[in-house]
């Protein structure tokens, strides 16, 4: 891998995969006998827990398949690596900012797991204009719509701002409100006004508006 | 007027006489008149003279020959001319024909290269050969690499099993005609193939020095020596081939012979001499050189009764060893020996239409041979040998020891050496596996010391294992006394043991009945000192055998706190926006401080049995290394301490302490088992605590952050 060609993007529009059939991993055991998937993938995670939040999503991603992957798999893990190659230069920087306030960004990836069906989360947070946290992680239950997805992610994120949001308080940073900044409008829509929706009966939206009230 | 009378009818004019007048007509139309005089009718006009302009399409006739004839070149229509066809007139001088430039356009031809190359190994030329289809040779290659000298035009051929083995080769074979010669490559002509283009390669060539020339791409034509050099062997090959009627499985075989016979041939770049000569600077002897793919007769020391000869193929002429390479077919083997008599005018085709039955009972041992091969070559992948033309270069160990210098001692000079003569002498198989790939090169696996270093071996490896012991740390109490270093190991107990005392880390009780005693045991650490300004540190640890605990009795809780991630990012944005400044410390023995709630009773350290209370356990007053809850106890013992300090623990993060936020003197501290940072505006306030932590706590200062991710990891 140390000669490898740099790739821009962690991950690749083509890299779609579902889990081996039971057929499949008998046959790709035999080519994976050898590669160190797990390894990798371990690695990976640790520098993403650490210091990539640009890993976030391909690591849950590759990890998906930990037990058993095939060739495919391994060809994103080896993508991730070539992206790491171009840009392991690029680090978390903390730099100082104008205002000390806390600003979150959340987004969903709809149904981008084939086994079930089930979409993404993810959010970032930055306090004081330096990333501090992120988040990208399968939601436990299946949206039926992005609405859902956007909304179960807007979730995710309130309560990361709800905890950075006490945590800075108690430091001695007291913060009047938090903008999460979530980029779909119906999610946004079922987040202000609850209309109990035939589509969204499911999905106990009290939380979301009643911390939404109370962080903005 | 007669004359132009009749002119003037043949022309199609009617005429008219009337009043002395003659009028000519044309198509009713009054064309001239002439009136009558003397006899005659004199016409009335006049000639004008005036020169007219008329536009048609100028065709220059040459150029419409050009395009007649299908746009033939100027010369061959000259030709035409000069033979007749052609009129000279309508041939003259051709004008630029587009056309013939669009249709006829081809590569520009290539000057025959000049390389001025003083001597040997100034200008190499390196190619590399045959392709996945290539069928496997007999050490399972397909493909070859050849290196070219310029000066001396003499060449090289390495044999591959896969194409990134080129690298290897050109190493091997660059130290070995650099060792031979004394000289240095300069210059390497390649083409762009990623063989010879990868960093590794570049890298090669730049720590040497070695200058890079290479092709446009598809233009094989600029590396023209190796390309027609390829040619040339291949010509040979497929020749010697189709003459003995071997197999392509040969044709690694019959290269490497093709290219020793090559090097032994005239070279009109070189003044029709032998590049060998120029190579060595001596003229070598063709006197051995025997037609290949003939039969010849191997002499083998077999008993008494059976036939004294074997019958194999000429194969070639083996690397480094005087003697000839020949094939077994019955054997599926390939031998070595000098003791050869050839048949050169039977060829390996003619003992097969002798004997087809043979021929299928060879191609079967063959084909199992060949089988037994690739399970052989898969283990020793990267033992390749290169092929036979390096001669003169590449020593031989492959054959062992015993071969190679009996048949130099017996034999000097081996064309001197009469062949039928039968001499006890080298013989030498090897089986087919082995053959080429091991021809030349040292066989890694296969290098064993001479028996006579055999016991040595052992003895090295003993005083080798003596030395680690020496240096290693002793596993147990008993190891420790045993080692050569008791003293300090001694010295590195009685130093712990002075520090529990001090600490007083247990109580020495009477033994009640049936509770459970803990074991405890020592651990030695040798810590590596800095040459020259620290000495190396034997350390001695007690600990305790947690693992003979059990939860609900022995201990409760047992997990220590260790901050989020997030949190210390948090710490460090507001380090930047607060210019706050940040360190580190951590705490020596961390474990130690904790205050046991449980009783816990052990049994005393190996070797410091009081005398007198033999009897008598340690009931644990403070914890140890080991025992189950020692990190919890730490961090209770760290909460209670920093709560003393005014110090306020976050709800939010349980590992962030803090006091006096909102204000001028705002600190922070943030835990991690036991290392941990400490955040403030104000470097007194630090230092402060800092030294209350130190009176409290023996504490190690990391002075400012530095290294963040090895502090959680």
């Amino acid at each position: 891998m140390l000669e490898a060609r740099p790739v821009i993007t962690p991950t690749a529009a083509h890299f779609k995969f579902r889990s081996l059939s039971e057929e499949e991993k008998k046959t790709e055991a035999v080519h994976m006998e050898r590669i160190p998937y797990a390894n990798v993938v371990g690695s990976l995670m640790y520098a993403m827990v650490g210091s990539r939040p640009d890993l976030a999503f391909v690591v849950g991603f590759i990890s998906r398949f930990m037990s058993s992957p095939g060739r495919e798999h391994w060809s994103a893990v080896k993508w991730v690596l070539r992206y790491l190659k171009g840009a392991y230069t690029q680090n978390l920087i903390f730099k100082k900012d104008s205002k000390f306030c806390i600003e979150g960004f959340s987004d969903s990836d709809y149904a981008t797991d084939l086994d079930r069906r089930r979409s993404v989360t993810g959010y970032v947070f930055k306090v004081g204009g330096n990333t501090i946290s992120w988040k990208s992680s399968l939601q436990s239950v299946v949206a039926l719509s992005t609405t859902e997805a956007e909304y179960m992610a807007l979730t995710e994120a309130v309560k990361e701002a709800i905890w950075l949001k006490g945590l800075c308080s108690e430091l001695g940073f007291k913060q009047d409100n938090v903008m999460v900044h979530c980029d779909s409008q119906s999610a946004l829509a079922l987040a202000k006004n609850s209309v109990h929706h035939e589509r969204t009966e499911h999905i106990d939206t009290k939380f979301t508006q009643q911390s939404i009230r109370q962080i903005s | 007027m007669c004359g132009t009378y009749l002119q003037l009818e043949k022309s199609g004019c009617k005429y008219e006489g009337k009043d002395f007048i003659v009028t000519f007509y044309k198509d009713g139309q009054k064309v001239i008149s002439g009136k009558y005089q003397d006899g005659l009718y004199y016409l009335e006009g006049k000639v004008v003279k005036g020169e007219v302009a008329v536009a048609r399409p100028d065709i220059d006739m040459t150029s419409l020959w050009h395009s007649r004839l299908g746009h033939m070149s100027l010369k061959n229509m000259n030709v035409l001319v000069e033979e007749g066809y052609l009129s000279g007139k309508e041939v003259d001088k051709l004008e630029f024909c587009e056309s013939c430039v669009l249709g006829k356009s081809h590569k520009q031809s290539f000057p025959t290269a000049k390389h001025t190359t003083k001597g040997i190994l100034d200008y190499i030329h390196s190619d590399l050969s045959g392709s996945p289809s290539t069928p496997e040779s007999l050490g399972g290659c397909r493909y070859f690499v050849s290196f070219i000298d310029d000066f001396s035009k003499k060449v090289w051929v390495y044999f591959l099993k896969t194409k990134d083995e080129a690298y290897h080769k050109f190493r091997e074979w660059k130290q070995a005609v650099e060792n031979q010669t004394g000289k240095k490559i300069k210059y390497l002509r390649t083409d762009n193939g990623l063989e010879f283009y990868n960093t590794q390669f570049d890298n090669l060539c730049k720590e040497d020095g070695i200058k890079r020339h290479r092709t446009c791409t598809y233009t094989p034509q600029q590396n023209g020596v190796s390309e027609r050099m390829n040619k040339t062997i291949m010509d040979i090959v497929r020749s010697m081939l189709a003459e003995t009627g071997m197999s392509q499985e040969f044709w690694a075989e019959a290269t490497s012979t093709a290219v020793y016979l090559i090097n032994r041939t005239p070279n009109s770049f070189i003044g029709f001499k032998l590049p060998e000569e120029v190579w060595t600077g001596t003229k070598p002897d063709l006197s051995h050189l025997r037609r290949f793919g003939c039969s010849a007769y191997v002499h083998v020391t077999q008993d008494k009764t059976s036939p004294r000869a074997v019958k194999g193929v000429f194969m070639g002429y083996p690397c480094g060893i005087k003697g000839y390479r020949v094939w077994l077919p019955k054997e599926g083997k390939c031998t070595t020996s000098r003791n050869v008599v050839f048949n050169e005018t039977e060829l390996y085709k003619d003992t097969l239409s002798s004997a087809d039955e043979r021929k299928e009972e060879a191609e079967k041992e063959y084909k199992k041979l060949k089988k037994a091969r690739k399970r052989v070559s898969f283990s020793h992948d990267l033992l390749r040998g290169p092929s036979t033309s390096c001669c003169d270069l590449d020593d031989s160990s492959s054959q062992g020891g015993e071969t190679s210098s009996s048949s130099s001692e017996s034999s000097e000079n081996l064309e001197e050496s009469e062949m039928n003569e039968e001499v006890v002498g080298s013989e030498n198989e090897q089986s087919l596996d082995d053959y080429l790939l091991a021809r030349d090169m040292k066989r890694r696996s296969n290098i064993r010391p001479p028996s006579r270093f055999e016991d040595e071996d052992f003895v090295a490896y003993a005083l080798a294992t003596a030395e680690d012991l020496e240096e290693e740390e002793p596993k147990s109490y008993e190891e420790a006394l045993k080692s050569s270093k008791r003293k300090q190991w001694e010295n590195a107990m009685k130093e712990e043991m002075d520090s529990h005392k001090k600490s007083h880390t247990w109580d020495l009780i009477e033994k009640p009945e049936k509770q459970k005693l803990i074991g405890c045991k020592w651990i030695f650490k040798l810590k590596p000192g800095i040459p020259g300004v620290e000495k190396q540190r034997y350390k001695a640890r007690l600990v305790a055998k947690g693992f003979s605990q059990q939860e609900g009795i022995d201990y409760n809780e047992v997990f220590s706190l260790v901050v989020k991630h997030v949190s210390i990012r948090l710490m460090l944005s507001l380090m930047v926006n607060m210019d706050y400044e940040l360190e580190q410390m951590d705490v020596k023995t961390a474990f130690l401080h904790g205050n046991l709630e449980e009783r816990i009773l052990m049994s005393q350290p190996e070797g410091f049995i009081q005398e007198g209370n033999e009897n008598k356990v340690c009931l644990l007053r403070k914890s140890l290394y080991g025992l189950k809850q020692s990190p919890r106890l730490w961090n209770q013992r760290f909460d209670a301490f920093m709560k003393d300090q005014k110090f306020e623990r976050s709800c939010y993060d349980p590992c962030v302490y803090m006091r006096d936020t909102q204000t001028d003197k705002a600190i922070y501290l943030l835990l991690y088992v036991d290392d941990m940072l400490i955040a403030s505006g104000n470097m007194a306030i630090i230092q402060e605590l800092k030294n209350k932590l130190n009176c409290e706590f023996e504490m190690k200062d990391l002075g400012r952050l530095q290294e963040f991710w090895v502090w959680i990891s």
